[in-house]
């Protein structure tokens, strides 16, 4: 029996289960997929402090900074500083000092998320700095934001769960509810794609619903009201840094999007969209696409020179609202008692929010909770370290020398991983092999794909890239999948055939972000990708002669 | 800098497995005379894996693995009645005179590159860096010995090199045998490094070093050291041994020890792909060809034919009349087929066609499937062909002496399509005599 179970792997299901445990709470964790692999995982990937919403929201720019600065303390090897240029073109001369006064305002927000004052730069001075500018700009205002890899944010959230008792369920659906009379008192489990016969019963005092988009679709099951009006966003990738900004500019609609570096890449985005699609398998037009490329080529002249080499796209939970734009809905979020609003007892659901205020959004949600069972353990997720955050990692210079490792690779691993990183790295001293790098460009070495199948619930070769950017980077997994695939059979003691099930089944699920943006040297890059796998190494014949007979 | 003749009978631009097949085939029909190739950069040959394919069984993914059609005749008759006569081997007269060049072009593959290559007309399964096997027609001697089929019940080594790790010699030897009926597998590492630490990683670095006079013997007592106290009828060693003489050092491997060995098919990097455009260039060369390395600028049409081409560097070679030129420039891999407002041709902007309709302005939702596993239409995309290999619009020529070989050429899939190196091979040939003014393989009976 559980106190808490919460559904969702995202930010918000692994920060509520997490500070849940932390208050001594028993929890457990459902996650039909992957760790942060719905909307968290495809989110602009920013704690920012929503300079965007301080007219509209300004409690939402509050928590979002108040929030920032928590974040940076608990797991601050995480965090990467990104300055922000939003640029004026266009526009009436004064029009620069009205967005020096706005973001003036922002300024007192922001040593709360440990950014500097913001400053003003002239056309030259901008050019000075980003000679990728078209020269038509007219100007424009510096702050400070901060990036973060949500994928690891969540394995973090649930391994300090974990630590604190909870029990974490990946790839495990929920198929229904138990009831005594009108209250909810435990779900129905089972493996994802297994039979009903797999399925198990789950008890527990208080289900949350932390399934971000898939929200409704749980509350259907539990018989209770979820509306929210979800938006699609998406994102375009590069395969390098294209800036060394980010740059903040017009879409031709007037909306605000952003070319930004984020870790190796650069990241177009994003948009925001009705979406009445496939929530499993959100995929980016080609309209949309344009749309982004349109609004960047105005600044950034030679955008469209540059290799796109993935277009990954998300849902938002967005609260529901009749009338208005997709992009003047609130970012607000709500925390439901189905007790109140449809006599449905022992059921929370999450709605709403940003990636930026997960933490404070968590606390909120236990804080009911412990209310409800009359506790009065209070939240200390905002003081006490994720995991790798207590300690910075060793310097990036002696992990190299010591583990004899590439200085990019230390650095890499280093920011993944804070003061874990010596952990990661146990055993490559002894055993060299462990040391060897997989995955080039990011680089990912046979150890951290170790750590990841053992500490942080990577199952499939597709978890093990959201937890250690595994074919992420320029070659999209052309010569790192089946090294990946083995390194992971290697782990779970899978035999040959059923490494070529996975490396397929990667293949498969990875073309869908690729297939968007392919075009010139990308398309060159995909028949080398498809011919290395498709025809040299046979996994056309081999992977569906595998898949048919299991993989055994 | 090669000196470039003011004028040449037959033109190649693009120095691939067609490109260099279509001159050689020129070069022997104008006894080494007249033929220029233009060369921009390697392309997708110096990448091939050693593995040449003409035509597999349509059927292969049914059934018992190794039980299936391995006679090439009667699989290019079985791939041209489902492929129909967009296929470019329908464009070589169809199945049994296709069977009859393919003989042909086996015999001077094999003659062109010294021994390099053989081919011949039964496909055979062979063994992959990546411890999976495909069927191939052709491969480099070293590889082709390696039948799979023949290893039936026998116990096989599979040899890793501590400074090679992306060939994973334990996983392949267990992949191998939970594919195949062999008796056994086993694995041994070989602490064989390149001379100053050169190559760790670097399959080029490690094959020159195998190149070397007295290196083969020093790798074999290596493997014999490490694989003690071992049985083993065959040795498999990933495909790195010697550059330029690997023949000769795998069998010098092979004798110290007793026993068959055998490279696998190469993944990326490819030493093989090297081996084989060198050996290909070796025997431009010796053919009088004259290769220059040079980016060409543009193509310059008087009337109906094609009667200069310009270099990048400002040179220029002009087509002597009744000579021709040939297209070879390679697919969306090699650069001849350019993905951009959907596909155009990147010298002479001639029309490219996806599953039979102009591919220029096609969107990605016309190019490609949903699944990466799909037969995506931008595989098979490329230029159109009439019956003398002339690109075309849908009907006759588009200039009366430029011909096309290669990749370049659509109408049969260049990665899901089991035809590869074959098909190109084959036009090069087909290509280079119909350039050169001879009558044989130009088309339809």
């Amino acid at each position: 029996m559980f106190d808490v179970a919460v559904v969702g792997g995202g930010v918000n299901g692994t920060g509520i289960a997490r500070d849940a445990a932390l208050r001594g709470l028993k929890v457990v964790l459902f996650e039909k997929n992957d760790l942060g692999s719905g909307t968290t995982g495809a989110s602009s990937g920013m704690i920012h402090g929503g300079l965007r919403y301080l007219l509209q929201d300004p409690q939402v720019t509050r928590l979002a900074c108040l929030d920032s600065g928590y974040i940076q303390r608990i797991v601050p090897h995480l965090l990467f500083r990104i300055p922000f240029l939003m640029l004026v073109r266009g526009k009436p001369s004064f029009y620069l000092d009205l967005v020096d006064t706005y973001v003036s305002v922002y300024d007192r927000f922001a040593p709360l998320k440990r950014g500097l004052r913001h400053l003003r730069l002239s056309r030259s001075e901008a050019l000075r700095l980003e000679p990728g500018l078209s020269p038509e700009i007219q100007g424009g205002v510096l702050f400070d934001e901060w990036g973060i890899d949500t994928f690891r944010l969540c394995a973090l959230n649930a391994r300090s769960a974990r630590d604190a008792g909870a029990v974490v369920r990946t790839h495990t659906e929920v198929v229904g509810f138990l009831f005594e009379g009108s209250s909810i008192v435990g779900l129905r489990v089972r493996p994802r794609g297994g039979s009903a016969q797999a399925s198990e019963e789950v008890r527990a005092r208080v289900v949350v619903n932390a399934a971000g988009p898939w929200l409704p679709k749980l509350c259907g099951l539990a018989g209770a009201s979820g509306r929210i009006r979800p938006g699609k966003g998406i994102h375009v990738v590069f395969d390098r840094r294209l800036s060394n900004l980010a740059l903040l500019f017009d879409a031709v609609d007037g909306r605000s999007i952003f070319l930004m570096p984020h870790e190796q890449e650069s990241w177009l985005g994003t948009t925001d969209d009705d979406f009445y699609g496939d929530l499993d398998r959100p995929t980016a037009g080609r309209d949309e696409i344009e749309y982004l490329f349109q609004g960047a080529e105005r600044v950034f002249p030679s955008i469209r020179e540059a290799r796109a080499v993935r277009v990954f796209s998300g849902v938002r939970p967005t609260l529901a609202r009749w009338g208005g734009y997709e992009d003047d809905l609130s970012r607000d979020h709500e925390v439901w008692d189905h007790e109140e609003r449809d006599g449905v007892g022992g059921f929370l659901t999450i709605a709403g929010g940003k990636l930026a205020s997960y933490r404070a959004m968590s606390e909120e949600v236990v804080d009911r909770i412990v209310g409800r069972f009359g506790l009065a353990a209070r939240s200390i997720t905002h003081e006490r370290p994720l995991p790798g955050g207590e300690a910075p990692a060793p310097p990036v210079a002696q992990l190299a020398r010591t583990y004899a490792l590439a200085e990019h690779t230390a650095l890499r691993l280093a920011y993944r991983h804070g003061g874990e990183t010596p952990r990661v790295l146990e055993g490559v001293r002894e055993d060299p092999a462990r040391g060897r790098v997989l995955c080039a460009c990011e680089p990912v070495t046979a150890a951290e794909v170790s750590w990841a199948c053992r500490n942080e619930w990577a199952v499939t070769l597709d978890d093990v890239r959201r937890r250690t950017r595994l074919g992420q980077g320029p070659c999209q997994g052309t010569l790192c999948t089946l090294p990946g695939a083995v390194a992971l059979g290697r782990e779970r003691n899978f035999p040959p055939p059923r490494v070529f099930v996975e490396a397929a089944d990667f293949l498969e699920e990875r073309f869908r972000e690729r297939r968007p943006a392919l075009r010139g040297m990308q398309t060159v890059q995909e028949v080398l990708h498809q011919t290395l796998h498709r025809s040299v190494a046979n996994l056309d014949e081999l992977g569906e002669r595998m898949r048919r007979t299991g993989g055994t | 800098m090669t000196p470039l003749p003011g004028e040449a009978r037959v033109v190649v631009l693009g120095g691939g497995m067609a490109g260099c097949a279509a001159a050689l085939e020129a070069a022997e029909v104008l006894e080494g005379k007249g033929v220029v190739l233009l060369r921009r950069s390697l392309g997708a040959t110096a990448l091939s894996s050693g593995g040449i394919d003409l035509a597999d069984d349509p059927g292969y993914a049914r059934g018992d693995p190794l039980d299936r059609e391995g006679d090439v005749a009667r699989n290019l008759a079985r791939l041209l009645d489902r492929e129909g006569p967009a296929h470019p081997y329908a464009l070589l007269g169809g199945g049994e005179r296709v069977a009859d060049l393919a003989r042909a072009a086996w015999d001077r593959l094999a003659r062109w590159t010294g021994g390099l290559v053989e081919g011949g007309m039964e496909n055979a399964p062979l063994a992959t860096s990546y411890g999976t096997y495909r069927f191939c027609a052709g491969a480099q001697a070293t590889q082709r010995g390696g039948d799979l089929r023949k290893l039936a019940g026998k116990r096989l080594l599979v040899v890793g090199l501590a400074a090679l790790p992306e060939f994973e010699a334990d996983f392949v030897a267990q992949s191998l045998a939970s594919l195949l009926p062999l008796e056994g597998a086993s694995s041994v590492e070989v602490s064989w490094a390149p001379p100053a630490d050169l190559g760790r990683g670097n399959p080029f670095e490690v094959a020159r070093s195998l190149d070397e006079e007295d290196a083969p013997g020093r790798f074999a007592e290596a493997v014999a050291r490490a694989s003690e106290g071992r049985a083993y009828d065959a040795l498999l060693l990933p495909p790195v041994v010697g550059l330029h003489r690997s023949r000769e050092a795998l069998r010098a491997i092979s004798d110290r020890l007793g026993c068959a060995a055998f490279e696998s098919l190469a993944g990326s990097p490819s030493v093989a792909g090297l081996r084989l455009q060198k050996a290909l260039d070796r025997a431009l060369e010796g053919a009088g060809v004259v290769r220059v390395d040079a980016e060409v600028r543009s193509l310059h049409p008087e009337g109906d034919r094609i009667a200069r081409i310009d270099l990048a560097d400002g040179r220029t070679v002009a087509v002597a009349s009744g000579g021709g030129a040939v297209l070879a420039t390679g697919g969306i891999l090699g650069g001849g087929i350019v993905h951009d407002d959907g596909l155009r041709e990147r010298l002479l902007d001639l029309p490219v066609f996806s599953g039979g309709r102009p591919a220029r302005g096609l969107a990605n939702d016309d190019l490609f499937g949903t699944s990466y596993g799909d037969r995506h239409p931008i595989f098979s995309s490329g230029l159109l062909l009439e019956a003398r290999l002339r690109p075309s619009g849908g009907g006759g020529p588009l200039f009366e002496n430029l011909f096309a070989a290669g990749d370049v050429v659509g109408g049969r899939d260049t990665v899901q399509g089991r035809e590869g190196l074959g098909t190109a091979l084959l036009l090069g040939i087909a290509s280079g005599r119909a350039a050169s003014g001879s009558g044989a393989w130009e088309g339809r009976p």
